[in-house]
């Protein structure tokens, strides 16, 4: 059975995100897993696998290195399978994937997905900057930090582009407005273009608030077949397409001959699997709403072009007419996004889904876009070798 | 064929561009991302860029080594591509070993087993070293059958225990012995008894007198006593400092329009070396005096960053494993393009990326751990590849612009040193 039209959302929850220095990484794990469960109004023992999504362990001393952190958060659910998979930033997203083949296959009846991360346990510098660039290859990689590694491309793309810094920073202040109106979002006052551009420098022309921020959070989904959720009399939201592209390798992504280092081909390949699975020819006019991967301001303008909403070298006249603000034709990151929502790498893929169904699900409170009857989320990985994108529907 | 006179076949050197001021003139200051090997290298691979046969064995000196123990003849080896087959050996001792390796390299080419590959390099310790200066000469020696650029003849050697300069394991800034010792008894006077006993020695063919060149620890030592033998003084070293064991073989390089004695004396060892010089090695000279001249003069330059926070992944095993694609740039060449890194499974010969090319990007990083502030660059290479790497410590490049890679340091995290290559602008 394909997975396209054929897997239904019946529960989703996600905690607070931000730094929860109260909560443990088992606690956020169990929070989201629950809610997601009760949001379903599926009993724990019917659930029968679970995937987990944990990018990061190494930020939280390991926990969430294999699926028996699930069956620790949640007591009475062992000796059920739980598979831990890692993907980068892809990580939650291809969680929701895997569990969605497992219904399509017909080998299980309700599954869990379950993003989660604690990436505050340690400070800022200490968490996946110095962590991973301490443990990047030693000569490959040497010098890379992930905010220095997409500066790259806003550095290019403004060589190429009609692009200034200040349409990097209006990114930021569109999303950190959207966040505003998101009661689990990490941060929630609005910016100002000046704020952004005064920020203190992290890798030139990005500042600290072009940048998401580190993040612990959990989101969860409970999946189960679209006709055991027709059956079931209660709303859902359908997986219309989903699709992981997989580039080689993650040094070799620097190296690739091809890379123009102004968009990602591996967010392309993934777009065009999950479009073709849901039938869309036309993202701008057959998507109501986006969450895409806005980890830095200059990624959300690539990623308007390589999702497909505009041809490549225009996504800054998209974001300058407005066409994704909250009020636009296509809104785009009305959650806030990574750069505001926050970004528990584990659990952001699942979170996007999560609010993509609540929007065609109409429950998206203040942000719901009105009528929304079709959207999309992305995720990209790594140096842009790994994209999942999935699109999601009302029945 | 065995017993022709070996003789200087090319030669190269390697000068950092900044010129620090310094007591007395300027100094060639290296970026804390070089040292001895890195220095070297360059010399190396400039010289073995030149035509020429390949070297079967490599003799390097230095007394600033980047380790005390285990060796840095092997990193130039690879970095140069010479082969693991060839014979490699290192002169640690003193700055007097520059020209003990060119007495060495003659032996061996005497004895066939040319043509050798002699390198000096040197690199301070300590910012408070401010007559020393950092630098690298390359020398190819073999036997040229009369067409080389100089015949090269070792003459008067010494070796007293004397201590002038010294460190002990675990020194940083070495030590110096009592002054008015070291001025009465020290090199100086081994330089003019060097200089007494080869005015004994059968001259050249022609028999004038040779321009006499002394090298020492003191460049005002150094300059007195070279004075005081009838010579001109040393003026390089007022340009680029004193550039230990590579400073003997600078100042050859530079005097090869006429006939010289070379004299290099430190720590109670001493080093002669007669050179007659063709026609043909002015030019050589000219272009070596060019280098020496160059240079952008600076105040100060960047001194090693903290390292807060910087545990870099270190493996001893993957460094072995892929010394090719690190130390080489060695991808596979596959389908008419070179693969870089050189993927697994991948089918084809092994090449090197060219070490050309111009900036796709680049950003300045402020948060890399391992750095003030870092440059990170990525580059189209002249056959169209991409090369992902830091920028040069010390430099900064735009996008557009032309750049060479050159080896550099990265870090010596896990405790030993990791070199790969870094983006530094063709200015």
């Amino acid at each position: 059975m394909p997975i396209a039209g054929q897997v239904a959302i019946i529960g989703s929850a996600a905690t607070r995100f931000g730094v929860l220095h109260d909560r443990g990484y088992l606690d956020l794990l169990a929070e989201a897993a629950r809610g997601a469960m009760a949001d379903a109004g599926i009993e724990q023992d019917r659930i029968e696998a679970a995937w987990l999504g944990t990018a990061e362990p190494l930020t939280a001393a390991l926990l969430g290195d294999a699926g028996t952190a699930v069956t620790e958060a949640l007591p009475g659910f062992a000796p059920r399978p739980v598979t831990r998979v890692s993907t980068f930033c892809c990580t939650g997203m291809e969680a929701v994937r895997a569990a969605a083949m497992a219904i399509a296959a017909g080998e299980h009846d309700y599954v869990l997905a379950v993003g989660a991360e604690k990436m505050r346990d340690v400070p800022p510098r200490g968490s996946l900057v110095a962590r991973t660039a301490n443990l990047t290859h030693p000569t490959l990689a040497k010098g890379r930090t992930a905010p220095g590694q997409f500066a790259l491309l806003a550095n290019r793309y403004m060589h190429e582009h009609d692009c200034t810094v200040e349409d990097l920073a209006a990114v930021a202040v569109k999303n950190h407005a959207n966040a505003a109106r998101n009661p689990i979002a990490q941060f929630s006052d609005p910016l100002t273009v000046e704020q952004v551009l005064k920020a203190p420098r992290v890798a030139e022309p990005l500042g600290v608030l072009d940048c998401t921020p580190t993040t612990d959070g959990a989101a969860a989904v409970v999946l189960t077949s679209v006709e055991r959720a027709k059956a079931s009399g209660k709303p859902f939201a359908v997986i219309e397409g989903i699709a992981l592209a997989v580039l080689d390798g993650y040094y070799a992504g620097f190296y690739h001959d091809d890379h123009d280092y102004l968009g990602f081909k591996v967010t392309r390949e993934a777009a065009a699997r999950a479009y073709a699975q849901a039938g869309i020819d036309s993202p701008r006019e057959q998507l109501d709403v986006l969450e895409c991967h806005d980890c830095f301001t200059i990624t959300e303008i690539i990623n308007y072009e390589d999702l497909g909403l505009c041809p490549r070298g225009q996504g800054v006249e998209l974001l300058r007419e407005g066409a994704t603000a909250a009020a636009g034709d296509v809104p785009v990151n009305l959650s806030g996004g990574l750069q505001a929502c926050g970004h528990p790498v584990g659990a952001t893929g699942v979170r996007m889904i999560k609010e993509i169904a609540d929007q065609v699900l109409g429950r998206a409170g203040e942000r719901q876009v009105q009528g929304a009857r079709r959207g999309a989320a992305h995720t990209l990985g790594g140096p842009g070798v790994a994209s999942c994108v999935a699109v999601i529907g009302a029945p | 064929m065995t017993g022709a006179a070996p003789e200087l076949l090319a030669a190269a050197v390697a000068l950092p561009e900044d010129r620090l001021r310094s007591r007395g003139g300027h100094l060639c200051a290296a970026q804390y991302d070089e040292d001895a090997t890195t220095l070297a290298a360059e010399a190396v691979l400039a010289l073995t860029e030149q035509a020429g046969p390949a070297p079967a064995a490599l003799i390097l000196a230095s007394a600033t080594p980047p380790y005390d123990e285990g060796g840095f003849a092997q990193t130039v080896a690879e970095i140069a591509g010479l082969g693991d087959r060839i014979f490699a050996v290192e002169l640690t001792a003193t700055p007097r070993d520059g020209l003990a390796a060119v007495r060495l390299g003659c032996a061996l080419a005497a004895a066939g087993e040319g043509p050798v590959l002699v390198c000096a390099a040197h690199r301070r310790r300590a910012a408070g070293e401010r007559e020393e200066g950092d630098g690298a000469v390359a020398l190819l020696i073999g036997q040229g059958q009369g067409q080389g650029l100089a015949t090269l003849t070792p003459g008067a050697a010494r070796a007293e225990e004397l201590r002038d300069r010294w460190r002990l394991p675990g020194d940083l800034v070495p030590r110096a012995g009592d002054a008015s010792f070291v001025e009465e008894l020290g090199p100086s006077r081994l330089a003019r008894e060097l200089c007494h006993d080869a005015a004994l020695a059968p001259r050249g063919e022609g028999g004038d007198s040779p321009q006499i060149l002394i090298a020492g620890p003191s460049r005002r030592a150094a300059d007195r006593v070279e004075r005081s033998l009838g010579g001109t003084g040393d003026p390089t070293a007022a340009r680029t400092g004193v550039l230990g064991a590579a400073h003997p073989l600078l100042r050859l390089l530079l005097s090869l329009e006429r006939a010289c004695l070379v004299v290099a004396a430190s720590g109670g060892l001493g080093e002669t070396l007669q050179v007659s010089p063709s026609q043909e090695a002015g030019a050589l000279a000219r272009a070596v005096a060019e280098q020496v001249a160059g240079g952008r003069e600076v105040e100060q330059v960047a001194s090693t960053p903290q390292a807060e926070g910087f545990d870099p992944y270190a493996s001893m095993p993957r460094a072995w494993r892929e010394r090719g694609q690190d130390l080489r740039l060695e991808g596979v060449l596959h389908d008419g393009r070179i693969h870089y890194p050189p993927p697994a499974g991948l089918e084809g010969p092994r090449q090197a990326l060219p070490r050309h090319g111009r900036v796709l990007t680049a950003t300045l990083d402020h948060v890399y751990p391992g750095a003030d502030r870092v440059q990170m660059a990525v580059l189209s290479l002249t056959d169209g590849s991409r090369f992902y790497c830091q920028v040069a410590a010390g430099a900064r490049v735009a996008i557009g612009e032309e750049v060479r890679l050159v080896p550099r340091r990265l870090h010596a995290g896990g405790g030993a040193v990791q070199y790969f290559w870094k983006a530094l602008p063709c200015r």
